[in-house]
């Protein structure tokens, strides 16, 4: 089955593929542990695209099947029902053999260091590059260089034995990646390191996503340290994705959320669930998105771009990256207070009246924020005030 | 340090807890030591039971019809041998007498007698090719004189020495000199006596006539350049169905048979040999399982980048090889010490080079592979995907 048959319904804003070389792509993925009365399913449908180069962070509370995803996709299992593409090899139907041949493009870090005690920080990490053999003069170098970037230099003769809890995690982090892997799999991989050790763990993989070999990363972690670092942000809970969005866009959507007045003081999470609500739209130059006057709604934020805004007929101000225009009318009972029109193509984040709502219903402290607005408690003049982020 | 294109995982292993090595290596040395020590003694006793007819100068024998084994002598006439000499092929044929269950010697040191083998044949026939009765003809031609094996158990005769003199078979014997030969399993030691001295000292030998004396073997030396083979035939087809006519080989190996298959010596040592096999197995099976468990997360690591269950098969396969070779030189070692000491203690023709070394070193390597092979399919169970859980 060709990847190009497949189009999945990713509308949102915070849901779209950072590039357009996906490298997995997950449609309708279930698995079931057990058979018969025992069987017992932990993927529910699941539906996953990601880029080449992306970093994809997966969160979610135990048992939640954020792991058993991990393995179909590092091949460590085989696919039940659904189809999953791995760097462009078709899992769905892939033996053994073929599993085993796509774990030689995976670098794996686990929890566990899983070293072999009777090996060397040098030769635990040439068990690796035996999988894509050279001289041995140049796998020694390979190896020597990784280790070196992981501030072992002066370790790599000595036994796990000799070594710390964070070096151990190093060098099996190395390991992984001395084959300069297509994809990275890890599970809590700062688990056991301390914050500079981290640093320098997540600036080289942020620096494989980043670099020549724009290397994917997909990692289950619940570091904070780590989601700075991440493109894409996937939460799972009871077997599905319940939120997948793009970190950067999230961010610079809550950031424009925030800047406007009518949602000030709104905590980031309630933010962050109305910016997953939004979508994206493209506008071409001279297109006039919204008009003073009339009734709208829907809300918007640039995203990219650039337009002009307008105020009675005369030219108000610019609206750029993080600003934010537009007006639900229905439910403030007022009409767009200006013009805008796109002076640029432009990418546009929208919120519409029925996710404004729907964001509503689920925060009480939204909804009786706004209520208390309407009602006049604050001083609102301008609901679409644009603020630079 | 300069490693060379493989990691030589198998070997840093094994050696990686040096108590758990000597242990391991002890106890495969220990099963090694056993098939050693158990085929030793097989080959020990059945080379000592032919010691004396493999010392026989010629190429053709007679032997009673009903005999199974030169241990228990069934004779036939003399005329027999004196008719042999008229076959075409035959150049010469010598009577040899042997009794081993109603012949002892008295030791001069204790006054107790102790059961010998006494051999009897013509001293100027050179019937049995030994070097020092050859030389010693003219003093044990004369009457009441013995050859007595150096070898013999000093414990039962005391040491044997030319000058001594004391009793075989109730009569007055001189020991003139001393041969190198080896006892058995049946016999303690050995006398050679001339034919004269052998009717002397066990004249139911004796008959009405010449022809009629009792002989056990009859040993005849073919023509230059006769083939034994037909030789035999000729003198069988001569000669009356009281006697079979073998060639010396065939006699060799007939007896060999009989203590190998028939006592069955043979088969109880086998047994040993299995015994040391299948200990040995379960010896290196326990090693090499506990090892294999200990590193099972490490091993599932490989799985999980790459390595198929082929490779790490190789891995201990690799490192029960390693084992076999140390621990069979180990056993190897030890049996030389044993095998000298048995040796003294028994005086059983124990001797490592002839013991089949490369057979026991076949057997240990089978063994250690065997049991790799079992223990290694530990490794099938060890599943990556649990390294993500």
């Amino acid at each position: 089955m060709s990847s190009a048959t497949f189009t999945t319904t990713m509308t949102r804003a915070v849901n779209l593929p950072a590039g357009g070389d996906v490298v997995i792509r997950a449609v309708g993925v279930n698995y079931a542990y057990g058979a018969g009365e025992t069987r017992t399913q932990v993927l529910f449908d699941n539906h996953l695209e990601i880029s080449r180069g992306e970093v994809v962070i997966m969160t979610g509370p135990s048992g939640s099947g954020k792991s058993t995803l991990l393995t179909l996709i590092g091949a460590l299992r085989k696919m039940q029902e659904g189809y999953l593409e791995v760097l462009h090899k078709n899992l769905s139907k892939a033996g053994e053999g073929e599993q085993v041949d796509l774990r030689k493009d995976v670098g794996f870090i686990f929890q566990q260091h899983n070293l072999f005690s009777s090996l060397s920080a040098l030769e635990n990490v040439r068990m690796a590059t035996a999988l894509k053999p050279a001289s041995a003069e140049e796998m020694d170098r390979r190896c020597v260089d990784i280790l070196t970037k992981m501030g072992l230099g002066d370790r790599i003769h000595h036994r796990p034995a000799e070594l710390s809890g964070g070096q151990k995690q190093r060098v099996a982090i190395a390991r992984a990646l001395v084959n300069q892997p297509r994809l990275v799999l890890a599970d809590e991989p700062t688990a056991s390191l301390d914050a500079k050790s981290s640093q320098i763990v997540l600036d080289l993989l942020r620096g494989l996503a980043d670099g020549p070999t724009k290397t994917t990363i997909l990692l289950v972690t619940h570091d904070q340290r780590v989601i700075d670092k991440a493109d894409r942000i996937v939460n799972m809970i009871g077997g599905r994705i319940v939120t997948n969005s793009l970190t950067k866009v999230a961010v610079r959507i809550v950031r424009a959320l925030a800047a406007t007045p009518w949602l000030e003081g709104l905590s980031e999470a309630t933010l962050s669930r109305i910016a997953n609500a939004m979508t994206v739209e493209a506008r071409v130059p001279g297109e006039t998105i919204v008009r003073q006057g009339d009734e709208c709604d829907r809300f918007f934020v640039v995203g990219s771009g650039v337009a002009d805004a307008y105020k009675d007929g005369q030219f108000d101000e610019e609206k750029c990256y993080g600003e934010s225009f537009g007006m639900i009318s229905a439910y403030f009972k007022m009409p767009v207070p200006e013009t805008v029109t796109a002076r640029t193509e432009m990418e546009l984040y929208v919120l519409t009246k029925d996710d404004f709502l729907h964001a509503l219903a689920e925060d009480q402290s939204f909804e009786t924020r706004i209520r208390s607005i309407l009602a006049g408690a604050s001083p609102v003049a301008q609901p679409s005030s644009p603020s630079a982020p | 340090m300069q490693l060379g294109r493989h990691v030589p995982l198998s070997w840093r292993n094994l050696t990686e807890h040096k108590l758990r090595l000597l242990a391991s290596v002890a106890g495969v040395a220990f099963a090694t030591t056993l098939m050693f020590m158990e085929n030793g003694f097989r080959k020990s006793i059945l080379d000592s039971m032919v010691n004396v007819i493999e010392r026989i100068d010629g190429q053709v024998v007679l032997v009673s019809r009903t005999l199974y084994t030169l241990s228990v002598p069934f004779p036939f006439p003399l005329e027999r041998i004196v008719q042999a000499r008229g076959v075409a092929g035959v150049a010469s044929s010598s009577p040899l007498y042997t009794v081993t269950r109603s012949s002892y010697w008295r030791n001069p040191e204790t006054g107790r007698d102790a059961r010998v083998c006494v051999v009897g044949y013509p001293p100027e026939d050179d019937v049995l090719d030994l070097p020092e009765l050859k030389a010693a003809r003219d003093l044990w031609s004369r009457p009441n004189t013995a050859m007595a094996d150096e070898r013999s158990r000093q414990d039962q005769f005391g040491e044997f020495r030319a000058g001594q003199v004391s009793e075989l078979a109730g009569k007055r014997f001189e020991v003139v000199g001393t041969f190198s030969l080896g006892i058995n399993v049946q016999t303690n030691g050995n006398l050679v006596v001339s034919d004269r001295n052998m009717m002397a000292a066990f004249p139911e030998l004796d008959g009405p006539s010449l022809m009629d004396r009792r002989v056990h073997v009859g040993v005849l030396r073919t023509s230059p350049g006769a083939d034994p083979r037909r030789v035999r035939d000729a003198v069988a087809a001569a000669l009356p169905p009281d006697v079979r006519v073998m060639t010396l080989d065939q006699f060799i190996a007939r007896e060999r048979d009989f203590w190998d298959k028939v006592a069955p010596i043979g088969t109880v040592f086998y047994i040993g040999v299995v015994m040391g096999f299948i200990v040995g197995s379960v010896i290196c099976y326990q090693v090499l399982y506990s090892d294999i468990s200990d590193r099972l997360p490490e091993f599932a690591t490989l799985k999980a980048i790459g390595y198929s269950n082929a490779a790490l098969y190789r891995v201990v396969l690799t490192q029960a090889l390693y084992l076999a070779l140390l621990g069979y030189a180990a056993g190897l070692a030890v049996s030389f010490f044993l095998f000298q000491w048995v040796h003294r203690l028994t005086g059983l023709p124990m001797d490592v080079p002839r013991n089949n070394p490369y057979l026991i070193l076949a057997l240990t390597i089978a063994m250690c592979l065997g049991s790799g092979a079992f223990a290694a399919r530990r490794l099938i169970s060890a599943d990556p995907a649990q390294l993500f859980a």
